[in-house]
């Protein structure tokens, strides 16, 4: 036995710091837009960081340019304007002296000779309001961001809300619902095939109709086995039975498939609807099972084109199992509205299918 | 003191199936089959498995007190290759550069896994060498917490076939066979001689044809020309087993089968390992083999480990 474990490195774990390194690692392989996927995680609280310090620091900057730019108004008033606010009013006589200071200091400038209002000062009884000191600052200016930063930031803050799943057929999105349709029809074909009994029942017709609706004819020899075969059904959540009985021990019987929302089902759509018809009927071929296309019915739904086709054909039931199972794998587009299958010739089963498809 | 577990389960996470196995350790029987969807992308973000199989593997009704969980993950992007290293060389720095050459990326993105074989074509040692991104496997593992099952062991399912393969073909194990795992647009072949791998090659199907046709032509020149294939010729092959998800498919084998010498014939994943439950079912065994071949021969493997 080949026995190795992928979960951790065999000769030498790798260190936090070195695992932290490999998530902007390429993978060997790219996958489409994994590049993209998986590094935009890692690098989300890189950029919360970063947008805290050049919140920050904007800020930090805008107050001290604000405070800055006050004092260069001051500062620089005396080089550019000819007549600068007195800064401390120089009311009183107190203030004399300092303002006398002032002036000593302001005449070593040339430019101070010039402005000297502070004689017509003295006169008014009401001081001004003192202003804060300006100061002279260097013009720095913190980096604009791009356009695009903030919203991409904040985009990826944005807590991912799980989207909720539908929990009714009908509010599947067209793609969604004919992946529903197979998976529902695979599933309660599956559940006949499991829970009929080899001896003692017999099927005339079986009808499958979307979402997930059964209803059989048949014949019963032995009413235990038909017991039985209620039983099965009802433990392998086929819900709503109803069954009727008939003249010769016929019967009839009903039952639903609650909708899973949890089906797992992967939608696909997109391609070309006759093309993935042709795909439908190329792999029922494959599994035994020659069906035709007996009529085509093009319709607008909800400005969806919708293509519905009757198939005609006949096959066994491991072929119409392995048909809708191949149909599920190969996510082809195609969904069912009906799959009727009835005693046909030579031991054969006579199969119906009415099938949809969404798309161009 | 840990009670040993008694369930060993097997999951392959594929493309677009998630199958499972459930494997009783002490009766060496399988319990239980089970297949699923895979959510759409999981791949490019393993994070999506975890809601999945919470959901899962909660309505399959396993115990987490007395199961053991491992999966395997697709080989077609990882390194997994056969080289012979020198007898003075460190198996370990042999691998580390081979790693290095075939991906370009610093050894330290993956994990490294090494398992010494019998010699190889030039009669030194022979080391199989499978690594993995060292990301993507603890978002695997994050995934599987989520689910409430921690992930024991993480395989790759090119190998894990090779396991299955032991167990239900005793018979062929003195001969050179191909097994040849297709899970469309992707096949892959895993070489086997004398039950030991000898070489791996991987198969794409381009995007515009028909997935299976393109992978038949494809596989066709990988088996005749040996592709992958080390230490033997592949006009000595035997037997070609199919398997995955379209390991039954009938055209496939009759394309093969046409063209090739070998037995082409589908794996019977269970053809030597009880499976209760589906006991007289041989038509439904005989169906779903092929598609479980890499989810038991993880569980097998995990078995054999547990019960040593």
């Amino acid at each position: 036995m080949i026995r190795i474990n992928l979960l951790s490195d065999k000769f030498e774990a790798p260190s936090k710091a070195a695992l932290s390194q490999t998530t902007s690692m390429p993978a060997l392989i790219p996958l489409p837009d994994e590049g993209e996927e998986t590094p935009r995680k890692s690098k989300l609280p890189l950029l919360l960081a970063l947008l805290v310090v050049v919140l920050a620091g904007g800020g930090g900057a805008y107050y001290y340019l604000s405070t800055q730019d006050a004092g260069d108004e001051e500062a620089e008033a005396p080089k550019a304007k000819p007549a600068p606010k007195p800064a401390p009013a120089p009311v009183a006589d107190t203030t004399k002296k300092d303002s006398t200071k002032n002036v000593k200091k302001d005449t070593a400038k040339p430019e101070v000779a010039v402005a000297k209002p502070a004689p017509e000062a003295p006169k008014k009884v009401t001081a001004p309001k003192p202003e804060a000191p300006e100061f002279v600052g260097p013009s720095v200016h913190a980096p604009a961001l791009s356009s695009s930063a903030l919203a991409e930031v904040l985009a990826q803050a944005k807590p991912h809300v799980a989207t909720e799943k539908p929990n009714r057929f009908d509010a599947l999105s067209p793609s969604g619902r004919t992946a529903y349709q197979k998976f529902a029809f695979q599933r309660i074909l599956s559940i006949l095939r499991q829970v009929t009994p080899a001896d003692g029942v017999g099927f005339s017709t079986v009808r499958i109709k979307s979402p997930g609706l059964l209803s059989i004819q048949g014949v019963t020899s032995k009413s235990d086995a038909f017991k039985t075969f209620q039983q099965g059904l009802t433990a392998q959540s086929l819900a709503d039975l109803a069954t009727a009985s008939g003249k010769g021990n016929s019967f009839a019987l009903v039952a639903r498939l609650p909708f899973n929302p949890s089906f797992g089902g992967s939608a696909a759509s997109g391609s070309d609807a006759r093309k993935s018809l042709q795909q439908g009927l190329d792999l029922a071929a494959s599994k035994g099972l020659t069906l035709k296309s007996a009529g085509e019915h093009v319709s607008t739904i909800g400005g969806a084109k919708r293509t519905s086709w009757v198939l005609k054909g006949q096959g066994g039931w491991d072929a119409v199992d392995a048909w809708l199972t191949g149909l599920q794998s190969m996510a082809n587009p195609l969904g069912f509205t009906e799959l009727s299958i009835a005693a046909g010739d030579k031991g054969k089963l006579q199969v119906t299918a009415t099938v949809v498809c969404y798309g161009p | 003191m840990a009670r040993k577990p008694l369930t060993a389960i097997g999951l392959e996470l594929g493309a677009r199936l998630v199958t499972l196995i459930a494997y009783d350790i002490s009766h060496r029987q399988v319990q239980l089959v089970a297949m699923e969807n895979a959510p759409q992308g999981w791949r490019e973000n393993p994070s999506l498995l975890g809601e999945m199989l919470k959901d899962w593997l909660g309505t399959l009704g396993l115990d987490k007190k007395t199961s053991v969980l491992c999966a395997c993950v697709s080989a077609h992007d990882a390194p997994l290759r056969l080289i012979e290293i020198d007898p003075e060389e460190s198996p370990e720095g042999a691998l580390r550069d081979e790693l290095t050459e075939w991906s370009g990326s610093p050894d330290t993105a993956f994990f490294v896994n090494g398992q010494a074989l019998s010699k190889g074509p030039h009669g030194l040692p022979a080391q199989l060498l499978a690594a993995y991104p060292c990301e993507r496997a603890e978002q695997l593992r994050a995934a599987f917490e989520t689910s409430g099952f921690p992930l024991a062991e993480l395989g790759l399912d090119a190998l894990s076939v090779v396991n299955a393969f032991e167990k239900c073909q005793p018979s062929w194990q003195d001969h050179l066979a191909a097994l040849v795992k297709i899970d469309a647009p992707i096949a892959q072949v895993s070489w086997v001689r004398e039950g030991q791998f000898a070489g791996h090659a991987v198969a794409f199907a381009p995007a515009d044809a028909d997935p299976l046709e393109s992978l038949s032509t494809e596989l066709l020149r990988i088996l005749k020309d040996g592709e992958g294939l080390c230490g033997a010729d592949a006009s000595d092959c035997r037997a070609v087993f199919l398997c995955g998800e379209q390991g039954g498919d009938a055209g496939v084998a009759s394309r093969l089968g046409a063209q090739l010498r070998a037995d082409v014939q589908a794996l019977d994943a269970f053809a030597h390992t009880p499976f209760p439950s589906l006991e007289g079912n041989t038509q439904q065994i005989a169906e779903i083999a092929p598609q479980c071949a890499a989810a038991l021969g993880m569980a097998l493997s995990l078995a054999e480990g547990v019960a040593r």
